[in-house]
């Protein structure tokens, strides 16, 4: 027989069981599989500079962050270490030289730094383990293009974004084949 | 004693899991299923939806709401997030679950889900594809299930028996051949981010091209909805001039399916193509949206 105390006790542990779902992470943390919000943002950054909106959409607009975040994670598992280890050099790099982080730099600077990394003039002294500053640049390149691009099934190119760009014939018009 | 202990302790711990099962049901998503990322993006797109004051379980159920069969359904998705290989961006409902779906619109959508009933888009797979008439003409083959039986989760040959002659050829299971091939989600997206509908008054200003079209096509081969007003409008040729086709939304949602041959001649194969005085009308202008009364009274509409 339960008593008075142990009644107590045990009622006071089921009930911290129905509050668990309230220790929720960041909403935002929800949309990511293996970024952390602040890497994604920085990545989003990146990618629009590779594809960046003007009349028609950007990257950000295709949603290439989720096609990344879904490729490193199930796909790529080997680039995740790259992927977190250029992302927090570049925004030491960033923050030690501008003052802040890379997402929030004016686009030209955001430019000219992509420019570097890209010439392999970027300074690859502090961090980047694993990966340098040209072959992480190359990698998000890669990846970006294959999220503008590829189909919206891999989580990328949003509402067909780049089909529509390129005015491509799609989804194929076309009736029964009568023969 | 023992008895009465075991029958208190157990008395609390069925209360605490009903409980837990009806706090897991009622509170907000964003405590529950929507933590995980499968389900976020979903979550994100219901919220501002017109759909949004309908609570996820009146669509997708509970782990209990078709008994055994929905336990097992919803724990083999837990299971899956786990321990299976394969992954999703975020959930797709099986074709059953979109059948299930496709009821509780009609709880709400009843003029709709009635128009639907008596029109040609209620027909099931029996009638698209054991139709020896259709099939001495033409063999099924995979296309045919983009829009006919988009959700069918297998390729025509695991569909049905493609062998001997077209009289023999049938679906191998009974209850698939009698399951509906085109349903409300396959040109709705319930999730579709709009306002929710109200009754328009005289001051209101807002007009309805603002919003977001209530029709999306379902891609098949994306497992995905694509909004109509998205869709590339299509150049319909008739002789060596292009005819003069409606490019509203509804239309070219219709266009995909009652679609001309390659070449896009007006009134080849499915084509519908309103022609002569009735060109560039577009098919919501004679065609309710689920019925098929209208066209029997103006049946020359697509020829002169």
């Amino acid at each position: 027989m339960l008593d008075r105390r142990q009644f107590i006790k045990q009622s006071v542990a089921w009930s911290g069981c129905l509050l668990l779902p309230a220790c929720r992470p960041d909403p935002r943390q929800r949309l990511y599989r293996t970024f952390s919000p602040e890497e994604a943002d920085c990545l989003i950054a990146l990618c629009e500079q590779v594809i960046p909106a003007d009349d028609t959409p950007g990257a950000t607009d295709a949603g290439v962050i989720f096609y990344i975040d879904n490729a490193v994670a199930h796909y790529f598992p080997k680039t995740i270490s790259r992927y977190k280890s250029g992302v927090a050099s570049l925004q030491a790099y960033c923050i030690g030289e501008h003052g802040s982080p890379f997402e929030t730099l004016p686009t030209q600077v955001q430019t000219d730094i992509m420019k570097r990394m890209e010439s392999g003039d970027l300074p690859a002294s502090d961090g980047w383990e694993g990966v340098s500053p040209k072959s992480f640049m190359s990698m998000l390149v890669e990846h970006t293009m294959q999220g503008f691009y590829g189909p919206p099934r891999h989580g990328g190119n949003r509402h067909y974004a780049s089909y529509r760009m390129l005015k491509l014939d799609f989804p194929l018009v076309v009736g029964q084949n009568r023969y | 004693m023992k008895k009465l202990t075991f029958f208190i302790t157990a008395t609390l711990a069925m209360s605490v899991l009903l409980s837990g099962y009806m706090t897991w049901n009622y509170v907000d998503p964003v405590n529950t299923c929507a933590q995980c990322h499968e389900v976020s993006p979903s979550h994100e797109s219901w919220l501002q939806s017109a759909h949004a004051d309908v609570r996820c379980i009146d669509c997708h159920g509970t782990a209990f709401s078709r008994g055994l069969h929905s336990l097992k359904e919803k724990s083999g998705m837990v299971l899956a997030h786990w321990f299976d290989e394969k992954q999703n961006i975020d959930i797709r409902l099986t074709e059953e679950q979109m059948l299930d779906v496709v009821l509780r619109c009609a709880e709400c959508h009843r003029a709709e889900h009635a128009g639907w009933l008596e029109s040609g888009h209620a027909l099931t797979y029996g009638e698209v594809f054991m139709n020896g008439e259709h099939n001495r003409e033409e063999k099924p083959y995979a296309d045919c299930l983009r829009c006919h039986g988009m959700f069918y989760e297998g390729d025509i040959h695991t569909l049905m028996s493609l062998e001997g002659e077209p009289d023999d050829w049938h679906i191998y299971d009974k209850k698939q051949a009698e399951r509906p091939a085109i349903t409300c989600l396959s040109c709705h997206e319930i999730h579709t981010p709009n306002p929710v509908s109200t009754r328009r008054t005289p001051t209101d200003t807002t007009s309805l091209s603002d919003k977001a079209p209530y029709t999306s096509l379902y891609v098949r081969a994306d497992k995905t909805h694509l909004r109509t007003d998205l869709l590339t409008p299509v150049t319909i040729m008739q002789g060596d001039s292009s005819a003069l086709a409606a490019i509203d939304p509804a239309s070219l949602l219709c266009l995909q399916c009652h679609a001309p041959n390659s070449s896009h001649r007006a009134g080849s194969s499915d084509d519908r193509t309103p022609l002569g005085i009735h060109a560039g009308k577009s098919c919501l202008d004679c065609h309710s949206a689920h019925s098929m009364r209208t066209p029997r009274m103006f049946p020359l509409v697509h020829t002169h």
